[in-house]
């Protein structure tokens, strides 16, 4: 019990991580602990001065992500209607990003557990992809299309009842 | 377990040592120049490797798109499977589907339903996109179609003297063939992860004398859409009252004025 509370007034001391390409940024404790595999490593003592090495996250998704969690860590209980309110509002800023980025913080909040980044990169995305036919979503994440014509074919014969509002690519009618 | 293996595979090649067949009788005599000799084995699947499955949710990437796309609507999952092979790998294992099923219908705060517009082309209104829109469709006809409760997926609907196997949420239908028809009923066999339909009809029936003949008939949901005869149920089967799928089994009432005088009220097979 004594240790929580030394944990808890310790919450100030600074986390250090170091990006895949090298970079490094500091948040408080309390944000780092918004993700799990931050926690972890605190936890096991992990962390010290060179910084926790993230391998799949890169700097630019990062440096968005140590803002995510310091926000969310420095209004974490007894919020008010209007700090909740606020925090909704940076959240929905916060999401305004291009589809490169978003699909960085995607991978990026779903490999470090930030749960709260997660589910605002899915519902996100989630928006984007509903309502476009799969010609549409290729081009909005930059996807290729690797199937060969007559596998595009055969899969919409397999799936007929699902192309009778969205037809099928243009290129194979 | 599987990393175990791998790790003394590989502890094993380091050493120098060559992979033997040996029976555990003559362990100790395997040396490099021997042959190869006779070893046991069992009949099994288990892979020494990684599954597909575990293969294609092995990148973040897969990891991360599996999560957006498991709360999608079925329909938009199912036409997104035409993006890309990483999609249609990752959408039709049964991990996602699992995990899609749980959560598709985690996010409907009240029971989900749809408004028949056309059985036969497969055309089915959601009511939330109804109430949202405003729009009043042209309903499927007066006369009443009548849906069973869903079963793991898909529903049994009978319309005049149709009877259909059909999912809502895709549009995806199939009509039995007609089979004399009695009372139809719709299961889910968890072992072979495949839906039957199972058909229960009376040959003959003599309420005096309480003799009767019952022919049962099962099909399996997209298969060569086939009746095959089966062993009927042990106890007669009222005809008048809809039968009910629970947990692996399709529940019947039994038909009390049949057969020897009853014990239980309800039969299960």
């Amino acid at each position: 019990m004594a240790a929580a509370t030394d944990d808890a007034g310790d919450s100030n001391e600074m986390i250090r991580v170091v990006s895949s390409d090298g970079e490094h940024f500091e948040m408080p404790e309390a944000a780092a602990n918004l993700s799990l595999v931050l926690r972890h490593m605190i936890e096991d003592d992990c962390a010290d001065a060179a910084g926790i090495p993230l391998a799949v996250v890169a700097a630019k998704p990062l440096a968005k992500i140590v803002d995510y969690c310091t926000k969310h860590a420095a209004k974490s209980s007894g919020l008010t209607i209007e700090e909740a309110e606020e925090l909704k509002r940076f959240d929905a800023e916060f999401i305004e990003v291009d589809t490169d980025m978003l699909y960085d913080l995607l991978v990026a909040a779903d490999f470090m557990g930030v749960e709260g980044l997660s589910k605002l990169a899915v519902q996100r995305t989630a928006d984007l992809i509903k309502g476009k036919t799969p010609e549409q979503n290729r081009e909005t994440f930059g996807i290729v299309n690797d199937f060969t014509p007559e596998e595009e074919e055969e899969i919409c014969k397999e799936n007929e009842w699902a192309f009778q509002i969205t037809k099928p690519p243009s290129r194979l009618c | 377990m599987l990393t175990e293996r791998r790790e003394t595979k590989r502890t094993s090649r380091n050493s120098g040592l060559q992979c033997k067949f040996t029976g555990d009788t003559i362990a100790g005599g395997c040396r490099d120049y021997y042959h190869p000799r006779l070893g046991l084995y069992e009949e099994s699947l288990v892979p020494v490797g990684r599954t597909v499955e575990e293969i294609v949710f092995s990148t973040p990437a897969t990891r991360a798109w599996s999560d957006v796309l498991k709360w999608l609507p079925a329909r938009t999952v199912s036409e997104l499977s035409l993006v890309c092979r990483e999609w249609r790998a990752m959408v039709t294992t049964n991990r996602f589907i699992r995990s899609h099923g749980v959560h598709a219908n985690l996010i409907a705060k009240h029971p989900r339903i749809k408004l028949v517009r056309d059985l036969f082309g497969g055309k089915f209104a959601d009511i939330d996109d109804l109430i949202i829109s405003g729009d009043s469709p042209t309903v499927f006809e007066s006369t009443s179609f009548i849906c069973s409760q869903p079963c793991h997926g898909l529903n049994l609907g009978r319309y005049l003297s149709w009877h259909l196997v059909l999912n809502p949420c895709t549009g995806y239908k199939v009509e039995l063939p007609y089979n004399g028809w009695g009372r139809v009923a719709l299961g889910y066999d968890a072992a072979t992860g495949r839906h039957v339909v199972v058909c229960l009809a009376y040959a003959k029936r003599n309420l005096e004398t309480r003799c009767y003949e019952l022919l049962s008939q099962i099909m399996l949901v997209g298969g060569d859409n086939e009746w095959e005869r089966a062993e009927p149920p042990p106890r007669p089967v009222a005809d008048d009252v809809p039968p009910a799928y629970a947990k692996g089994k399709i529940y019947w009432m039994v038909d009390s004025r049949l057969g020897a005088p009853p014990s239980s009220a309800a039969a299960a097979f």
